[in-house]
């Protein structure tokens, strides 16, 4: 285990992977709440990181910072080495915690309007929201209304929003919560099809036994800062109490 | 910097998710239908400048005749109907077959005398006895009708009113009523639909994709547009109307007017929309919007009352100051 975060890549040889994404020392406060103290850490190519603390250590403000949906008090995040702009950000994938969509927008028209918005041309982005409802299960769904959905076929449609522009990096924010066993499953194929495709995953969870299971590398925070990170199958039987804890009211 | 196509994509989604909306549709067309049933109803209740009189007995009957042939210069077309007696003219009044009756010593009218009606009896029946007066004095026919049509006063005005003044100001306050309208009607939309995005947390994935500004923008654009077809569409329907029907006699200033109307909900919009867009965003919910559009609300009434104070006091100060000031419609 390595407490200091800039040296997590330090697992991984050079050979094996690149790292594409860094978190360089954010810092965030809202009035005076300290949400992030210098966090930092990195994503490789083709690596699926699971992004694990409490609720209130910072995880939703660290993925709206990658986003840039919020802006940092201080520190960078660089995406192949630059700091990232919009043309980066449009090529990044992005599940919020809040799901949220248009609800009296049509399943197929709505994920070509967000395809459209990330660049992609009308029939590009048409024939890959196409894809990725028949690959999600959602088929028959495509021209109702997204309010007439049942909520995890909602759910269905905001990853298929977060995939359908065929994206660089996938950050996702809790999206395995309210999902039953199957979701679980269908979701975890989903990513690791992505991770195999060279594209970073990034999500946060609750739970550090899922991470255990489908994730590369896992980082943990608490209260703004890492606390620990590296490769899952490193993972310490004697992590901090916190977030066993966690994961045994979660599992 | 900003990016026209991302904008342009943002104001196509919201013209085709308004554009389909029922709440745009059903109330467009209600809008034409009671526009063209106002134009019909004012057309078909023009012609009351026809009166049907009636005449009790034969000593009424000069009066009567007096009544309808005296008219002509006044625009003012009199049948006459002779009644058997007073009872009759009573039933007839108050069925409203007649509009008045003469006997040989009074005037009948059933709730109240038209003006004009009036008028014209009294000075016929004054005719009728200067001329019975004149004949006694033993005056030829001929003496007695050039005595009794003079030629009459030249008039002279000395700042004679705009003829068209009368329309245009009719079309300007049915177009300041439409502006005000309009201005607040696609102005609610734009802060509903900012509080909707935030509402329904889609905002968080449009602006991890575009900037906020593209995003205001499309959307101003998007719904003014809807906005500005409707006041296109319903302005176009009621020359259409006024100019078919007739109500509508100069067209020339009338569609001077109607783009003066255009061109300032193209203005007013821009400027509105964008403080119903911070309304917008300073509400959490929609029903937090009644409460921060308020004030912007007595802005937009205030503005419209003083159009219309201005439109009837063209030269009052109130006017000659909002000229100046970015809220005010004209």
């Amino acid at each position: 285990m390595h407490i200091n975060p800039t040296t997590q890549g330090g697992n991984l040889t050079d050979a094996e992977s690149t790292r594409l994404l860094e978190i360089i020392d954010l810092h965030r406060s809202y009035g005076a709440t300290v949400a992030l103290d210098g966090l930092s850490f990195t994503v490789a190519e083709g690596h699926m990181m699971g992004f694990v603390g409490p609720n209130g250590a910072g995880k939703t403000t660290a993925m709206r910072i990658v986003l840039g949906v919020l802006a940092p008090n201080s520190g960078e995040v660089s995406w192949r080495g630059r700091p990232v702009d919009r043309a980066t950000r449009s090529r990044f994938g992005y599940m919020p915690e809040e799901r949220g969509l248009y609800p009296k927008m049509k399943v197929h028209d709505q994920l070509t309007y967000f395809g459209r918005l990330h660049g992609m041309e009308q029939h590009e982005a048409s024939e890959s929201a196409r894809e990725l409802i028949e690959k999600l299960g959602v088929a028959e769904r495509a021209d109702s209304r997204v309010e007439a959905l049942s909520l995890g076929n909602q759910q269905r449609v905001q990853l298929a929003a977060a995939l359908v522009h065929r994206p660089d990096l996938l950050v996702l924010d809790e999206p395995f919560s309210g999902l039953d066993p199957v979701g679980v499953d269908v979701l975890a194929e989903v990513l690791k099809d992505q991770a195999a495709r060279g594209v970073p995953v990034v999500f946060s969870s609750h739970q550090l036994e899922l991470v255990e299971r489908i994730c590369d590398d896992y980082t943990l925070i608490n209260e703004g800062r890492v606390v620990a990170s590296g490769r899952v199958q490193d993972l310490d039987e004697s992590l901090p109490d916190i977030f066993r804890r966690e994961t045994e009211v979660r599992a | 910097m900003t990016k026209w196509p991302v904008v342009k994509l943002v104001a196509s989604r919201e013209i085709s998710a308004r554009g389909k909306d029922k709440s745009f549709i059903i109330p467009t067309a209600i809008t034409l239908a009671i526009l063209v049933g106002v134009i019909l109803l004012n057309v078909a209740t023009s012609g009351e400048d026809s009166f049907t009189v009636g005449y009790v007995g034969d000593e009424a009957l000069p009066i009567a005749e007096f009544v309808k042939s005296t008219p002509d210069r006044f625009d003012t077309e009199v049948t006459i109907d002779s009644l058997s007696d007073e009872d009759e003219a009573r039933e007839a009044l108050e069925d409203g077959d007649l509009d008045g009756v003469v006997t040989s010593d009074s005037l009948l009218f059933n709730e109240e005398a038209p003006p004009r009606l009036e008028q014209l009896a009294q000075s016929a029946y004054a005719d009728s006895q200067v001329q019975e007066e004149l004949r006694a004095q033993g005056l030829s026919d001929v003496e007695i009708a050039s005595a009794l049509s003079p030629e009459p006063l030249e008039v002279e005005l000395l700042n004679p009113p705009d003829p068209d003044q009368a329309q245009n100001s009719a079309i300007a306050f049915v177009g300041v009523l439409l502006l005000y309208g309009q201005l607040f009607g696609y102005g609610f939309w734009v802060a509903s639909g900012v509080v909707e995005e935030k509402a329904t947390r889609v905002v968080e994935i449009l602006l991890s994709t575009i900037r906020p500004r593209e995003l205001l923008a499309g959307k101003i654009i998007g719904i003014g547009v809807v906005g500005f077809v409707q006041l296109v569409v319903i302005a176009g329907v009621g020359l259409a109307a006024g100019l078919l029907t007739g109500l509508i006699d100069l067209p020339e200033s009338a569609i001077a007017t109607v783009l003066n109307v255009l061109l300032w909900f193209v203005i007013g919009f821009a400027f509105y929309s964008c403080l119903f867009a911070v309304a917008g965003a300073l509400a959490a919910r929609q029903e937090d919007l009644q409460a921060t559009t308020g004030p912007l609300s007595m802005l937009i009434l205030g503005s419209f009352f003083a159009a219309i104070f201005s439109g009837q006091n063209p030269d009052a100060l109130i006017g000659q100051v909002a000229t100046f000031l970015p809220f005010s419609h004209r």
